[in-house]
């Protein structure tokens, strides 16, 4: 008995001894990848702006450029090209990934935002919250209601209760004042360098940029909004409290020819890093696009014709109406594509390092062009405003300065384009439409939902409807993961519906 | 071709998946994949544990049931046997998806030698122009504009495996053993091109020295394989049934019938994958017997594997591009090399008791000790334009990506401890307790602990007066038990990690991070599964001395508790999924299996087993904010697999019709179905039951058998259904002749009365197209099928030479058989051979080929 109870013993002590070796089991340390908290702000800055730039870049004007009328497609290269945005076929997977990356990808600045470490980080904070706040409105525009106070609480709250889009727009602008307010009372916070891919750190550009946002989102509300109070909300700023000439809201980490590395415009619609890959067939100018530069519609020719579009096989501009089939294209003369003005005309080193536009210079002056017409600041010129948003397009697209200016002279007078031509805010528009073409899509779609103008651009081929759609479907991760607080689901006739409170 | 089996015995009690069957191979936790690749002939013997009962000895993998399998040791006689087997399999595609025969290849009603669907005109057997002109731009090419049935057949080859075993045994497990078993498997996979190879060795010895008994294991197996990338059958699905494929062949990327994809055949040649693998096992048996009642056990072993594969893509150079110079769809050339690495290690320490506690009273007692613990490595260099053709190497690459590197590793410890008593020969009861800790959960959650407790009686022999011709044996059984597994959460994902996304560090920035979109809640603990069965094993009326018919019936009752889940969350918590532990099911599962053997004489015997079996799992609670999760859920679609309180799970979510409380479909005045406004639940993927059924004849030296099973109360979505609907080759599309119809039992919105009047489809062949292509298959209901299938699983004849011949030639064995495979499948008509219901857990798609049977010839001789 007692050799048994030995060897009972011995066998229990080494279980005891081994289960007592905890470190035996620690081994659940990320070896590949840091932990999140551990991660300062200025560490976390460039992934979370690269991301959501590149959503904006691709999605975000592909959707606009394709609702707005900008876009035509290549049916010579491609099968049904665009398809769905031209057919209209608008359900809870068009366009998903757009409210998926944006929600996922804004999450890291709400990280930022929410850094709790000791140091302060204030400034790189304030980058945060402009940056949120400014695609926060887009999802908004774009959706209507959306969960947004209770978002980014990662596994704390898995399914998130929707906040009205009125209630949200207010909240964007105490953001955005929060933000001005911080980077006011800086002293003490930690520099941000490079790691800001926007600014490369300059605060006067990011209070700038918070500035033309809270525009936007006042411009945004013309429909609903009163003149007082619109003031009241841009009291005190002028021209130079906006985005001005040479200070584009431009995303550009060092981008280089290779795999994972091109500029995301170019690497979508362009060419593959080894050049292998030919993507600038798909797109094509519609017949409206090339109208409104050609002279048809304005009988001036307007010289960003050259940069925005290439020739043709006969020199000339060929462009498709959308929706158009192959079988009634007369290819003869080959087809148009985007030009040098937007880089995608050739594979080069230069065009695959090109900035990714987030905001341009000429949608900060038609914001405030819009806005002075309008009595919303008053301290605005709305002429002024005009000319430097045409001629802010023009130095954009690479075309001269003195083609700007004759250009403007020329277009002065002209009905729907030049604001002596009668219809003050159709000419804004119509100006704006073509500024926005293709880099910011989807504001040429928004404001022609808010605003009516321009109101000839033609609708796809074989559409039956008789309108534009106005909005999204919320998306199937909704419908999916968050069934007790999404609204039912929508169909495609809901796309039409205006219930966002500002169209 | 590359068969990965998946052995699960009773449902889907666990909604995280993991509900396969453990293999355990001489005592050692082994894979279906081992098992696969044995000889049947060294197996001594398979027992198979259903439920949870296994958990106790093998840890929570074991909590769905155990098939526990013996190799021999030794030979019968003990001296030296030598078996040889070879096989040759010839593999076929059993069925086709039905198509429509009365429309070709075209896009909106007019022909259009470019496009991949049916959308043309109706065939009239006239000369039309089929397929891109090749070998110049002017070279057209005129086929007759009629249906060609199976059309995409002539691209497969038949599949030929050939397998070669040899095992040779001696020696017995007293006096010392060896066992050596070779296996080699030569594949020619049904897409041309496609091989493999396997080699298996096997070897096993022991033997007992004195109070020692000492035994080795070690096996490894070799893969190579060079298949084809991507999927022949889809590319070859994407085209009208007037192409003839054949024509298209020779592999250049513009010999093609559409200009809007690659040649399949192009893919052939230039798509491809070399793919190795090793797999090494061993294992060390070490027991010594301290007493007549007390063994203690020392058992470790490794199980190591590594792959290495080399993925390439060649160039393609439009140098004679179509229509006017727009269109050039040359590819740049890519590369991808990956080298895993992953090893288990793991030992066991147990003591066994076998006492005698008095003279009607035996126990049988364990107490052990485990520890395993796993890591896993995977590099990848990926990159792009060789700057020599046809080498495959990183060094050839004119653009190499960021190298990747990604490492894991798990750890867990267990005590184990068993009690066994029995009383007489009649009555057992077993107590079993186990204590997990895991490393992948955090402290103060890993250690779980798991008790179960089984009684078990065999009433003929307590009770030796009822035992006789009508019953000869039986048993009543049952039992309490619960498993705690934590199996679900993977290394290190309960911390919220950054990583850096592809591209950083840019030269600008530098170095950047993003937080995972992938989370598992920091506080998870091991989800418990507390299953209540009872049974009988009945065997009746003995005959001629066996019993000729037995019954096996079970029920069993499980609950699963704070299931861990992995679940799609609202996007705008930051999350693309995330892993919970909430939720809990419930499963009732009942089985009767009857045996019997209605004939057995001298040369006759003919034996038959049916078994009934079925399974529900409800769901009772998801989260505390939600009633539904998604479980599988598919990029850019609406379908999903979800698990709904109160509904059967896995079930199939996705769109509907809406219809009016009398069941009309309601439409609106353009015609077009609307939606319903909500994911509705649109079936469920197990069956309500399962009958299989399996007999032999056998006479002399003849054995012929067959295997079928039938089950039924289950749906499943065709991928390919909707595939066909898009490229216009679904029988619906062509039923009216394309002309608009009266949607059948449908009724305009606001109406109230069944819709007589409004048409659906539009009035011109593009708008009838666009109502297949966007409307129909935006309603996920269209594709819902029932699953319902009966399968002759194989039918097998096989002779045995008699003693006296195999005497005369100097063999103990030599056996020639022939057996066909998944024979034959009936399917319900809704079902047009789409797809085999039993492939893709209830969202089905196209696999790299149709469905298949097989024929196979072996021959078995043993000296």
């Amino acid at each position: 008995m007692r050799k048994i109870k030995n060897y009972i013993l011995t066998a229990f002590t080494i279980a005891a001894v081994s289960t007592s070796c905890d470190s035996y089991l620690d081994v659940n340390e990320d070896p590949n990848n840091p932990v999140l908290s551990q991660i300062t702000p200025n560490l976390l800055l460039a992934g979370a702006q690269k991301f959501t730039t590149d959503t904006y870049v691709i999605t975000a004007n592909r959707l606009g450029s394709t609702f707005s009328g900008a876009w035509g497609g290549n049916v010579a290269q491609t099968a049904d090209p665009f398809g769905n945005e031209f057919r209209y076929n608008i359900t809870s997977t068009f366009f998903d990934g757009l409210w998926d990356n944006w929600f996922i990808r804004t999450a890291n600045f709400s990280n930022i935002v929410n850094y709790s470490g000791e140091e302060n980080y204030s400034n790189h904070k304030a980058i945060a919250k402009i940056q949120r706040a400014f695609y926060s409105q887009l999802l908004v525009d774009l959706y209507g209601d959306i969960p947004y106070f209770e978002r980014h609480l990662y596994t704390e709250l898995l399914q998130v209760p929707y906040d009205e889009d009125t209630v949200i727009y207010q909240d964007l602008i105490a953001e955005l004042d929060s933000a001005i307010d911080m980077i006011a009372n800086n002293t003490g916070a930690i520099e941000v360098g490079n790691e800001d891919a926007i600014f490369d750190g300059d605060m006067s550009l990011w209070t700038k940029f918070a500035n033309t946002i809270k525009l936007r989102v006042v411009v945004r509300q013309s429909n609903v909004i009163s003149t007082a109070d619109a003031q009241t909300i841009l009291a005190g700023l002028t021209e130079s409290d906006f985005i001005g000439f040479n200070e584009a809201v431009t995303f550009n980490p060092g981008y280089s020819k290779e795999n994972d590395r091109q500029t995301p415009f170019y690497n979508s619609y362009g060419f593959s890093a080894d050049g292998q890959s030919v993507r600038n067939q798909l797109i094509a100018p519609t017949i409206y696009s090339l109208e409104v530069l050609d002279g048809t519609k304005s009988s001036v020719n307007d010289p960003r014709l050259n940069t925005m579009f290439t020739t043709d096989n006969a020199s000339g501009y060929t462009g498709i109406q959308q929706g158009q089939t192959l079988q009634g294209f007369d290819a003869t003369n080959g087809i148009s594509n985007l030009g040098t003005g937007f880089g995608v005309d050739a594979d080069s080193e230069a065009n695959a390092t090109r900035d990714a536009i987030i905001m341009t210079v000429a949608e900060s002056f038609f914001l405030q062009a819009e806005a002075s017409f309008r009595g919303y600041l008053t301290s605005g010129n709305t002429q002024n405003s005009f000319d430097n948003g045409i001629r802010a397009h023009f130095q954009m697209l690479g075309n001269t300065p003195a083609e700007a200016n004759t250009y403007i002279a020329n277009i002065n007078t002209v009905n729907g384009f030049g604001l002596a031509g009668g219809n003050q805010l159709e000419a804004i528009m119509m100006q704006k439409w073509i500024a926005m073409h293709t880099f910011g899509g989807v504001e040429a779609w928004l404001d022609m939902t808010r605003t009516g103008f321009p109101d000839d651009v033609p609708l796809p081929i074989n559409q039956t409807r008789t309108e534009r759609p106005v909005k999204l479907l919320y998306p199937n991760s909704e419908l999916q993961g968050n069934t007790n607080n999404v609204p039912s689901i929508q169909n495609t006739d809901d796309a039409f519906v205006r219930t966002i409170f500002w169209n | 071709m590359n068969p990965n089996t998946q052995i699960i015995l009773r449902g889907y009690g666990s909604v995280s998946g993991g509900n396969d069957a453990l293999i355990v191979i001489d005592d050692v936790i082994s894979t279906a994949g081992t098992f696969g690749s044995l000889d049947p002939n060294i197996i001594e013997s398979v027992n198979v544990l259903k439920g949870p009962v296994g958990a106790a000895l093998y840890g929570s993998s074991g909590g769905n049931g155990v098939i526990i399998v013996t190799t021999k040791k030794g030979s019968k006689e003990g001296k030296l046997t030598i078996d040889l087997k070879t096989t040759k399999t010839l593999e076929t595609i059993a069925y086709l998806p039905n198509r429509q025969d009365r429309f070709g290849q075209g896009y909106q009603g007019d022909l259009d030698w470019t496009d991949q669907g049916s959308w043309g005109p109706e065939y009239d057997g006239s000369q039309q122009v089929v397929g891109i002109p090749f070998p110049t731009s002017s070279d057209w090419r005129l086929g007759t504009y009629e249906h060609i049935d199976d059309h995409i057949s002539p691209f497969f080859n038949t599949g030929i495996e050939d397998q070669y075993t040899i095992s040779l045994a001696a020696g017995n497990a007293k006096d010392g053993y060896a066992n050596l078993s070779v296996n080699h498997v030569d594949t020619e996979g049904l897409v041309p091109g496609d091989e493999r190879v396997r080699n298996f060795f096997n070897f096993s010895a022991g033997k007992k020295l004195g109070k020692w008994n000492i035994k080795g294991i070690a096996r490894y197996t070799a893969v190579d394989s060079d298949t084809a990338n991507g999927n022949s059958y889809f590319d070859l699905s994407q085209s009208a049934s007037n192409i003839d494929i054949t024509r298209f062949s020779s592999g250049n990327n513009r010999d093609h019938w559409t200009l809007y994809a690659d040649s399949p055949y192009w893919n052939l040649r230039n798509r491809r994958t070399d793919a190795e693998s090793n797999r090494f096992e061993g294992i060390l048996d070490l027991s010594y017997a301290v007493n007549d009642n007390i063994n203690v056990v020392l058992r470790s072993g490794v199980n190591s594997f590594s792959s290495n594969s080399v993925a390439f893509r060649n160039a393609y150079n439009e140098t004679d591009p179509y229509i006017l110079n727009l269109f050039d769809t040359s590819i740049g050339s890519a590369y991808s090399s990956t080298g895993s690495y992953s090893r288990r290690l793991y030992t066991d320490l147990l003591t066994n008791f076998n006492y005698e506690l008095s003279e009607n009273i035996s126990f049988n007692g364990l107490l052990g000790y485990n520890m395993t613990g796993s890591e896993f490595v995977q590099r990848q260099i990926t990159g792009s334009d060789f700057a020599i053709e046809g080498f495959y190497d990183v060094s050839n690459l004119n653009l190499v990506d960021d190298p990747t590197e990604d490492k894991s590793k798990r750890r867990s410890q267990s005590l184990m401890a068993s009690a066994e008593f029995g009383y007489k020969n009649f009555l057992t009861v077993l107590l079993t307790g186990r204590n997990d800790w895991l490393s992948q959960i955090s402290k103060e959650n890993r250690s779980a602990f798991y008790p179960s407790a089984s009684v078990s009686f065999v009433p003929t022999n307590a009770f030796t007066d009822i035992k006789g011709k009508w019953l000869n044996s039986a048993k009543i059984y049952g039992g309490w038990t619960q498993v705690a597994t934590g199996n679900a959460v993977s290394p290190y994902s309960i911390n919220q990690r950054a990583f850096s996304p592809t591209g950083f560090p840019f030269n600008g920035t530098g170095n950047s991070f993003v937080s995972v979109s992938s989370l598992t809640d920091q506080n998870i603990v091991p989800e418990t599964v507390t299953t209540i069965e009872v049974g009988t094993n009945l065997d009746m009326l003995k005959v001629n001395g066996i019993p000729r018919i037995n019954l096996d019936v079970a029920y069993s009752h499980q609950t699963n508790e704070d299931q861990i889940l992995g679940v799609t969350p609202s996007s705008t918590s930051g999350l693309q999924s995330a892993s919970i532990n909430v939720g809990s099911t419930t499963t009732n599962a009942f089985e009767i299996d009857l045996g019997f053997t209605p004939i057995k004489t001298e040369n006759w015997e003919w034996n038959a087993r049916v078994g009934y079996s079925t399974y529900e799992t409800i769901v009772d609670k998801v989260t505390d904010q939600s009633d539904r999760v998604s479980t599988t859920t598919i990029d850019g679609a609406t379908r999903a697999i979800v698990a709904q309180v109160g509904e059967v799970f896995p079930a199939i979510a996705g769109t509907a019709y809406t219809r009016d409380e009398e069941g009309r479909i309601v439409i609106g005045a353009d015609g077009n179905p609307i939606r319903s406004s909500e994911l509705k639940i649109l079936g469920q993927v197990a069956p309500d039951y399962t009958i299989n059924f399996n007999t032999n004849v056998k006479y002399k030296g003849f054995t012929l058998g067959a295997t079928l099973d039938y089950r039924t109360g289950h749906q499943f979505y065709s991928g390919i259904a909707n595939n066909y609907a898009f490229i216009g080759a679904s029988v619906e599309s062509a039923v009216n002749g394309r002309k608009p119809f009266i949607l059948p039992n449908s009724t305009v919105q606001g109406s109230g009365v069944t819709n007589t009047t409004v048409l659906t489809g539009g009035n011109t062949a593009a708008s009838f197209q666009n109502y297949f292509a966007d409307v129909y298959r935006s309603i996920d209901e269209n594709f819902v099928f029932d699953a319902t299938a009966i399968k002759i699983r194989e039918v097998a004849l096989s002779y045995s030479f008699n003693q006296n011949v195999l005497d005369k030639i100097g063999l103990t064995k030599l056996n020639v058989g022939i057996a066909g495979r998944n024979l034959y499948t009936f399917l319900p008509k809704e079902n047009r051979g789409y797809n085999d219901p039993e492939i893709g857990g209830g969202l089905s798609n196209y696999s790299t080929t149709p469905p298949t049977r097989s024929f196979a010839l072996s021959v078995n001789v043993a000296f």
